[in-house]
């Protein structure tokens, strides 16, 4: 039986923002559908019909073994080489204390071990349940559109799912653990709440893209995506050489507005957004920082913070932290703790700058 | 966890399943439709 309802000071969605989710979400069913517009288009003009040849396994041996191996052991080995990394660069500072160390584990192992399996058992045993008949029907896509369509779908639904936790004020809670670390890097990549991590809408999706038949396309974007999340957590800026050579800015100016970077990524962990860096309602932006760009939540300001994690962290238990609601953190006046606050922060996603800070200087 | 949470959850589900079944309504049909033109 559930214990008596002990209620959270709520906090309303604001009518404005509630407005921009419903006008971008609009927008959106527009952005899923355009690589099925392009590649219908390309079809109907080429006049081609794959889906009347039998379907071809691309062949790209190298690749295939790269990116399958990134999807088992290759990435969590290359998380755990740049995270030594890290940590022999002095990166983490004193701030990895020994509960956020517990957590940043708990977390990066528990999602190995809660998620492949929940993910296993939904695309071999429940998929031909909800989906009879349907195994492989899309295999006739081309890779190269079948790229194009897998990256949209999860990077996209991925982006909505992070903006929504952000912005909609019952959601918060549920993300707020990977928003507490006071520092950067591999460590805290993979530190989301349990409630958070099971129910990622993206992974179910392209789970069921796999099984429609789009399994090397989702193989390669997992791959893809991974390596640029990755990235885009560490705490070492691979893109400040970008910034600091003329010649380079060119190259610059289109990948921080196509793909996370460091700059960018790390805007959206400041714990501030008063020193005109840090963004921390904005710039939700996984793989592609480009739903940003379009639906104006993004800054681009090219500088790191100074300081990361929240303002009001309160170093609530690991256990807290990484399985809330079902545990409460001890610690009074905690957005974790029985009848906590929704949120503690009163600022709510205020609008961005019309032009990018750094044009400005 | 008390009622409210479980209330909770039961919202943060129905938004997670609504996000990942509209995409691939889209898909779907979408892709169905292009073999047919």
């Amino acid at each position: 039986m559930p214990k008596r309802s002990v209620r959270p000071t709520r906090v309303p969605l604001r009518p404005e923002t509630a407005q921009k989710i419903l006008r971008d979400g609009t927008i959106s069913l527009f952005l899923y559908a355009l690589p099925l517009l392009l590649m219908g288009a390309w079809l109907y003009i080429t006049g081609d019909k794959p889906w009347l040849r039998p379907p071809v396994k691309p062949s790209i041996p190298v690749l295939k073994t790269v990116f399958e191996n990134l999807s088992s052991w290759g990435l969590p080995v290359l998380t755990l080489g740049v995270g030594v990394a890290e940590f022999l660069l002095g990166l983490y500072d004193k701030r990895w204390t020994r509960n956020e160390k517990i957590l940043d584990l708990v977390c990066f192992f528990g999602s190995k071990v809660i998620i492949r399996p929940t993910v296993v058992y939904f695309t071999l045993w429940l998929l031909p349940v909800l989906l009879p008949g349907l195994k492989g029907v899309f295999a006739w896509i081309p890779l190269g559109w079948g790229f194009l369509i897998i990256a949209v779908a999860d990077d996209l639904t991925q982006y909505w799912y992070h903006r929504l936790h952000h912005q909609v004020p019952f959601l918060w809670r549920f993300h707020r653990t990977h928003h507490s670390a006071p520092y950067m890097g591999m460590a805290m990549a993979s530190r989301q709440n349990i409630i958070y991590t099971i129910f990622f809408s993206q992974i179910y999706l392209t789970a069921a893209m796999t099984y429609l038949g789009l399994g090397y396309a989702a193989l390669l974007v997992t791959g893809v995506k991974s390596l640029i999340t990755l990235a885009a957590h560490s705490s070492i800026a691979w893109d400040k050489p970008l910034y600091s050579r003329r010649w380079l800015h060119p190259l610059a100016w289109v990948l921080e507005r196509l793909i996370s970077t460091p700059a960018t990524h790390h805007a959206h962990h400041a714990a501030s957004n008063d020193d005109g860096v840090g963004h921390y309602k904005g710039n939700f932006g996984n793989m592609f920082f480009i739903w940003d760009v379009l639906f104006g939540t993004g800054i681009i300001t090219r500088r790191y913070p100074k300081a990361y994690g929240l303002e009001y962290y309160q170093g609530e238990e690991w256990y807290a932290q990484f399985l809330w609601p079902i545990f409460k953190s001890r610690k009074k006046g905690s957005e974790l703790s029985a009848g906590g606050p929704e949120v503690s922060d009163e600022v709510t996603d205020e609008a961005p700058p019309k032009k990018y800070l750094y044009d400005l200087q | 966890m008390t009622s409210h949470d479980i209330i909770l959850l039961g919202k943060k589900i129905i938004i997670g399943i609504v996000l990942a079944v509209v995409p691939f309504l889209i898909f779907f049909f979408g892709l169905k439709f292009i073999q047919h033109i």
